[in-house]
């Protein structure tokens, strides 16, 4: 998803809910991510999973460009669908 | 009269060799056999016997293609046995599980009326409640109608002295209100969940529900944020304004 959407439109911040965040890192780098990664190290009760009461993983938030939430705790299946819909929203209004 | 010599040898051998006769059989015994030691073991492995034959006998009723009819069958017999199982020990362990591994065969075979039918004479107090509306739950999920699932979990909350599991029936109902759109009744669910479960891991889950379901809507604003970056340097959601963002909670394990 990253590779077709264009990164100035799409931003996707990672949160590794790890209660080790070299563990996080460890992954981060085998698997070469490569957008930003947030880790606090207090797993699921992290400032940032509290704030989005993410009680398990994965967990997708989609916001759009005015910072709104538009996609809930929805499926990975349901990710690309709703970040098109979010992109095609915006382009409507500028 | 004191007894002769010869005689108490005698009654000292045979004393010997019946005890180590009973030895060697109590031996022979823990190596061969090894009986369930206590009650509970025996039902145990008892009601496992009867639930693998009923699983085996509604198996072949439906690898039949459910063709000769369910009443007098084999596999209905079996069932109703295990059910009859579950009444006659429903204070016990081994009952709770015959009586919701019945429910679950009766589930699968679509067999509703028949289920529910059997579920309203249960007893407010039986061990079977947790799974037993996990299987209505899930054939509420399945049909998309959670009334039946609704209107039971009331009367249990009404009629059950676990408040643990009071507090668990709350927590669902406030999900199965959300999803319905009943935001109001979400809330007080939640909340009373919260107020059962006080102390206890699922009383903060219910507080989490109770915040998401207020603030975490489609439409709403996004919880801003400004946290330290994995790699050095802060993040801050404020930021990325300008751009659709994606948020993904994972885990390394």
């Amino acid at each position: 998803m990253r590779q077709r959407f264009p990164a100035q439109e799409l931003a996707v911040v990672g949160v590794a809910v790890d209660a080790v965040c070299a563990k996080a890192a460890a992954a981060v780098e085998l698997h070469a991510l490569t957008w930003p990664q947030l880790c606090d190290g207090k797993g699921l009760g992290g400032e940032v999973a509290r704030l989005y009461n993410a009680d398990v993983t994965p967990t997708y938030y989609v916001l759009d460009a005015g910072g709104r939430i538009v996609g809930k705790k929805i499926e990975a299946a349901k990710l690309e669908e709703t970040v098109a819909k979010a992109l095609a929203a915006g382009a409507g209004k500028s | 009269m004191p007894v002769p010599r010869w005689l108490r040898l005698a009654a000292r051998r045979l004393i010997l060799i019946v005890l180590a006769g009973s030895l060697a059989r109590a031996a022979a015994g823990a190596v061969a056999a090894a009986p369930p030691a206590t009650a509970g073991e025996r039902e145990s492995a008892r009601v496992h016997e009867m639930i693998a034959a009923t699983r085996a006998e509604v198996a072949r009723f439906q690898g039949a293609g459910a063709a000769t009819g369910w009443e007098g069958s084999a596999a209905s017999r079996q069932l109703a046995a295990l059910w009859q199982y579950g009444r006659d020990h429903h204070g016990e362990e081994a009952g709770a599980l015959a009586t919701v591994e019945s429910l679950r065969l009766l589930a699968r075979l679509h067999r509703y009326s028949e289920l529910t039918a059997k579920v309203e004479t249960m007893w407010p107090e039986e061990a079977a409640w947790a799974p037993v509306m996990q299987v209505l739950l899930e054939w509420a999920a399945a049909s998309g109608d959670f009334s039946y699932f609704i209107d039971k979990a009331q009367w249990l909350i009404t009629a059950s002295e676990d408040a643990s599991l009071r507090a668990r029936l709350w927590f669902t109902l406030g999900r199965i209100y959300r999803e319905q759109g009943r935001t109001d009744a979400a809330d007080a669910a939640y909340k009373s969940s919260a107020r059962e479960a006080a102390g206890t891991p699922l009383a903060a889950d219910a507080a989490g529900a109770i915040y998401e379901l207020h603030h975490l809507n489609p439409g709403q604003a996004a919880p801003t944020f400004a946290v330290q970056q994995l790699g050095g340097g802060v993040l801050s959601l404020d930021k990325l304004r300008g751009k659709v963002v994606v948020l993904e909670f994972w885990g390394s394990t």
